[in-house]
């Protein structure tokens, strides 16, 4: 068969093409719910975005911690406890991920759509 | 228009497919993602046993999560009540404080069937674990956050009450053949909680389960999709929390880890950890910073951390292997040891320790 020239057409069609295929990745990728940390202090939990950068104080029944929001992770940036694991602990970003403040009775979980490679 | 088709009909016809396939292709892994959620997954994090929960219930709906992380903390509460030595009130704490020298003392039958276990333990790693070494641990504090060496006399006085051979246990409960002695099961008891958690569970419609109390870590079932769990082991020397490697396992099992890095302090450069050698009264000075057990078992695999922590490499990787349960041990030299059935379903990930095989 004869080998036929590249028209308008083809270049039109080809673009369509991978326009539809690239919404389609796009539309695979997004999350059904922005990423969230639950903070439990005293018995009471609260959820914040982890999408918004943010301090958060927190005066618990043994003393004050303070949580940091930031880049999309979050760590415990100060606490009163005397062994202070709560502060070491790097940032945690990944579903099911936890910091937690033995003494103070601090408590954080992160929601999110990162999973993260081990189970406990 | 017409034309236009005809003209470009291979083309057209190479475009079409490609978006169909690519269409089943982008359906397929959704369709398979949407089967994934039919199980649904949450964490909940909490205290008992002096220590943080850990809870990642895996159930057919989020009700049904909700549930079960009520009936697991019913039954570590209800444990709790009667073996912890830190509730006054607790069946063991009362024998220690009240059981007369010699005379019986009526303990529950779980309680009797925990004390022989450990008993059989104690034994088998000639002393190296204690079921009663509570003289000793509430001298030296360390878990209550105490950071002074006691005096040698006051230790040689608690360990004339810390001998296994005073405990015997007859029909209902148990003769304490010494003065000021002390039920105590802090090196077990997180992994007993894991074995009656365990058998709750059992009769509940859970999918699968990682429950982390302290040390002692439950895995039960999977995640509804058939595989094995992906176990971290904590880097004994990483402060942040990061791990020294994962290990793979199937269904249920408890991996227990002792530690020096858990609850300790530091006097004159030395470090003074919350294992106790039962023989000497001090801590364990073995060469190891960290050993963890996996077995069926959790009583055992709780026990045995703290047994062969106090036993060395050596011996304890050998106990191990006669016990028939897997381990990792690792030296101060930063050296990690597994035992064969694990070799292909460990992995280490820290920088700056040595695998030896």
């Amino acid at each position: 068969m004869k080998q036929m020239p590249v028209k308008k057409g083809d270049i039109l069609i080809l673009v369509l093409a991978l326009a539809i295929a690239g919404i389609l990745v796009l539309a695979g990728r997004r999350h059904p719910q922005g990423d969230r940390v639950s903070i439990t202090v005293n018995g009471k939990e609260t959820l914040y975005s982890l999408e918004t950068d943010r301090v958060i104080p927190l005066d618990t029944a043994k003393g004050h911690n303070q949580v940091i929001i930031k880049d999309h992770t979050v760590y415990m940036e100060s606490a009163n406890c005397p062994d202070q694991i709560c502060v070491r602990h790097k940032a945690v970003s990944k579903n099911g991920e936890t910091i937690i403040c033995l003494p103070n009775q601090v408590f954080i979980e992160v929601e999110s759509s990162k999973e993260k490679d081990i189970d406990n | 228009m017409i034309r236009f088709f005809a003209k470009h009909r291979h083309l057209i016809t190479a475009v079409v497919a490609f978006v169909f396939i690519g269409a089943m292709v982008y359906f397929g892994v959704r369709m398979n993602r949407l089967r994934d959620m039919d199980i649904q997954s949450e964490t909940y994090a909490g205290t008992a046993f002096g220590t943080a929960i850990k809870k990642n219930i895996y159930a057919e709906n989020m009700g049904k999560c909700e549930e079960l992380n009520k009936q697991i903390d019913d039954c570590l509460d209800s444990l709790e009540e009667q073996i912890s030595v830190r509730i006054p009130e607790s069946e063991i704490a009362k024998c220690n404080a009240n059981y007369a020298v010699d005379g019986i003392y009526e303990l529950s039958p779980n309680i009797l069937g925990y004390l022989k276990e450990e008993l059989a333990i104690a034994e088998e790693t000639n002393g190296a674990y204690s079921p009663c070494i509570r003289p000793l641990s509430s001298l030296w504090g360390i878990e209550d956050g105490k950071t002074e060496v006691p005096a040698k006399k006051d230790i040689q006085e608690a360990l004339e009450a810390v001998n296994v051979e005073d405990i015997e246990i007859v029909e209902n409960g148990v003769k304490l053949h010494a003065q000021n002695m002390g039920l105590d099961f802090g090196a077990s008891g997180k992994g007993i909680a894991c074995d009656e958690v365990a058998l709750m569970l059992a009769d509940t419609q859970i999918e699968g389960a990682v429950i982390s109390i302290g040390g002692s870590i439950l895995t039960y079932g999977d995640k509804g999709d058939g595989r094995s769990w992906h176990i971290g082991i904590q880097d004994p020397r990483d402060k942040e929390g990061e791990v020294l490697g994962v290990v793979d396992v199937e269904g249920r099992k408890v991996i227990s880890t002792s530690g020096d890095y858990e609850k300790y302090f530091e006097k004159d450069g030395k470090r003074y950890h919350h294992i106790l050698d039962p023989a000497t009264g001090y801590p364990a000075d073995s060469g190891l910073i960290s050993v963890t057990i996996i077995s069926d078992n959790g009583l055992l695999s709780d026990a045995m951390s703290t047994a062969c922590f106090v036993m060395g490499r050596e011996k304890g990787m050998e106990y191990a292997e006669t016990k028939g349960v897997d381990a990792v041990f690792v030296t101060s030299e930063k050296e990690v040891y597994v035992t064969k059935g694990i070799r292909k379903k460990f992995r280490l990930q820290a920088d700056g320790y040595k695998l030896v095989k």
